[in-house]
């Protein structure tokens, strides 16, 4: 459990570095059309894809940490009214549902970018297969059903450290 | 059938929304028996949040994080308290100022409720107003903070409708200033149970000071000018404000550190991607909907039930409604607008009046029970129960659905800026 729990703390982390960086280069790109649009009177003409498939990895990566930290918004109308060992099976419950549907997307999302056909298809200034985008999401969205995994078995056999976090 | 059932028992089992989505979509693609749907389940995904529009969105978060973490409320709170604190009831007035400065700087409700409920309500109970009176005055009127321009709820409609995000920015502003005007008017009603402001800490009225609390208004400044002079996007606007705020927060207040950095982009990227994945999962089944062409079946009922364009705004407020109370105000605007608009444009209702109207309806399914969002924020925030906070908001809950008929009866309030703008 310990090594699970080093690896999912290490992915975090590289996925925290590749969506801030990301982030950071949707901010400084825009920023900068605006500076090279209506100072120098050059806009960049791939700033606004580039600046798209930038803020799609963000947001991918940022899901996958949603579901690392457990942050994504749900509505509890049940728990609360439920005693602490079912709420506990029902957290549970939720988690696995959650892992199960992540997982589904995260297959569908593979079985896509295998398909040879779909890599002929390019961006429009960037020189690259749109299919290379759908690649990294389909990583991040395998990485989010990995992070939620860890968060059930950490549920199951640390009990402790979870109720800490 | 079988999906809306999953839908409701997930929903309440406390399935986050995002895989909500997720899990209808395949739910439903199971329930028609079209299995080669899912081929195409992350193309389509991606491919909803793929528009220029949406870039916008993590520009104006990275602005209210920058400001927030500037201490920005403080000093809107103090800006607010100078013009109407020393009223009968003045925190009250100051809540709804405080809230109409802050909307033209955050553009979401949520978080609005988020930060005004822990900075206005613990303020309000100490001058000796009542919780359950502050807390539903500060819920309320966090919902200004999508109408008042910028508004992510109106960037996502200007995409989905291919309508201007600027005519759209402009078109909020008189209802958010009869909004205003009309949580004025409730809390002025209400004086006689509110106590005197007399011990509301006196503030300083040299020019400095009000100069430095004032600054932040040169982000809205800086975004209302861009747009509404026609040089630049929203999104150029939104990049603008975010070196703006850059420059007050680290050159001016000197609040905001190196170490800063990697927490404020991170709160961006997970805020922007709660946001957008919502938009990727919505649009996602808002398709798989429309495979079976239930937007269809839901508009034609909508349009059959309808004798004209005020009653078919009335309907769709209801919808909106209804469906605000069990899903996020972005989801209900993926399904419902690209279903709702043609029939909209049937009855000749102006594009940008339906856009303000279907927002505004949109946030009141934010506060209302059981489901509401915004209560849950602001029973987290303050430790109150939902009932004394339902209560609160009674009151402007009734004025805020009175302005939302106004302003569905008088296209005008909407569309005459824009068109006196040009936009």
């Amino acid at each position: 459990m310990r090594f699970l729990t080093w690896i999912d703390g290490a992915v975090r982390r590289l996925e925290l570095a590749l969506a801030v960086a990301a982030m950071l280069g949707v901010v400084t790109i825009l920023s900068a059309q605006v500076f090279f649009r209506y100072v120098l009177l050059d806009p960049i003409f791939f700033a606004e894809e580039v600046a798209l498939l930038l803020l799609i990895i963000a947001t991918f990566a940022g899901l996958s940490l949603l579901v690392a930290e457990e942050c994504l918004i749900g509505i509890d109308l049940v728990g609360p009214k439920l005693s602490p060992a079912a709420r506990a099976r029902l957290d549970l419950g939720m988690k696995l549902l959650t892992a199960l549907i992540s997982g589904a997307l995260a297959v569908f999302a593979v079985s896509y970018v295998i398909t040879p056909w779909v890599w002929f298809e390019r961006f429009a200034t960037v020189p690259l297969p749109r299919a290379s985008l759908y690649t990294l999401v389909a990583i991040e969205l395998c990485l989010a059903t990995f992070h939620q995994v860890v968060l059930i078995l950490k549920g199951v056999f640390d009990p402790t450290s979870q109720a800490a976090q | 059938m079988i999906t809306l059932v999953t839908f409701a028992v997930l929903l309440c089992l406390g399935l986050p929304i995002v895989y909500l989505l997720l899990a209808s979509s395949i739910v439903f693609t199971l329930e028609v028996g079209v299995v080669a749907l899912f081929d195409s389940f992350l193309v389509q995904s991606v491919r909803g949040v793929e528009a220029t529009g949406f870039l916008a969105i993590p520009l104006y978060i990275l602005v209210g994080e920058i400001m927030n973490r500037s201490g920005i409320t403080e000093r809107l709170i103090r800006s607010a308290m100078r013009l109407v604190g020393s009223m009968r009831g003045g925190l009250a007035y100051v809540n709804v100022l405080t809230n109409a400065f802050c909307a033209a700087i955050l553009g979401s409700a949520t978080a609005q409720i988020a930060i005004m409920s822990r900075s206005m309500v613990p303020e309000m109970a100490k001058h000796g107003y009542d919780r359950s009176f502050a807390t539903g005055l500060t819920v309320t009127t966090g919902l200004l903070g999508p109408i008042i321009p910028p508004s992510m709820l109106m960037i996502i409609y200007g995409v989905l409708a291919y309508q201007s995000v600027a005519a759209l920015f402009v078109a909020g502003f008189l209802p958010g200033l009869l909004l205003v005007i009309a949580f004025f008017a409730t809390i002025f009603m209400s004086r006689k149970r509110l106590p005197d402001s007399s011990d509301v800490p006196v503030l300083s009225f040299a020019l400095k000071d009000i100069g430095l609390d004032a600054l932040p208004a040169l982000i809205p400044a800086t975004i209302i000018a861009g747009i509404i002079s026609g040089v630049m996007t929203p999104t150029e606007a939104g990049a603008l404000a975010a070196i703006v705020s850059l420059v007050i927060s680290v050159g001016v207040f000197r609040s905001l550190k190196l170490a800063d950095f990697v927490p404020v982009m991170k709160a961006v990227v997970l805020s922007s991607a709660a946001i957008i994945t919502l938009i990727a999962f919505a649009t996602l089944l808002g398709w798989v909907l429309a495979y079976q062409g239930i937007p269809d079946l839901l508009a034609t009922a909508i349009a059959d039930f309808s004798a004209g364009p005020i009653s078919f705004l009335l309907l769709v407020c209801l919808v909106v409604f209804i469906l605000g109370m069990f899903l996020d105000g972005i989801g209900v605007m993926i399904v419902i607008v690209p279903v709702l608009l043609p029939v909209a444009a049937a009855f000749d209702v102006d594009p940008i009046h339906f856009g303000v109207v279907i927002s505004i309806a949109t946030l009141t399914g934010l506060i209302s029970p059981p489901v509401g969002p915004g209560l849950y924020i602001a029973m987290d925030a303050t430790g109150l129960k939902m009932k004394p906070i339902v209560l609160g908001t009674l009151p402007f809950l009734g004025a805020f659905l009175v302005c939302l008929l106004v302003i569905l009866l008088l296209p005008e309030l909407s569309t005459a800026l824009p068109s006196f703008l040009g936009l």
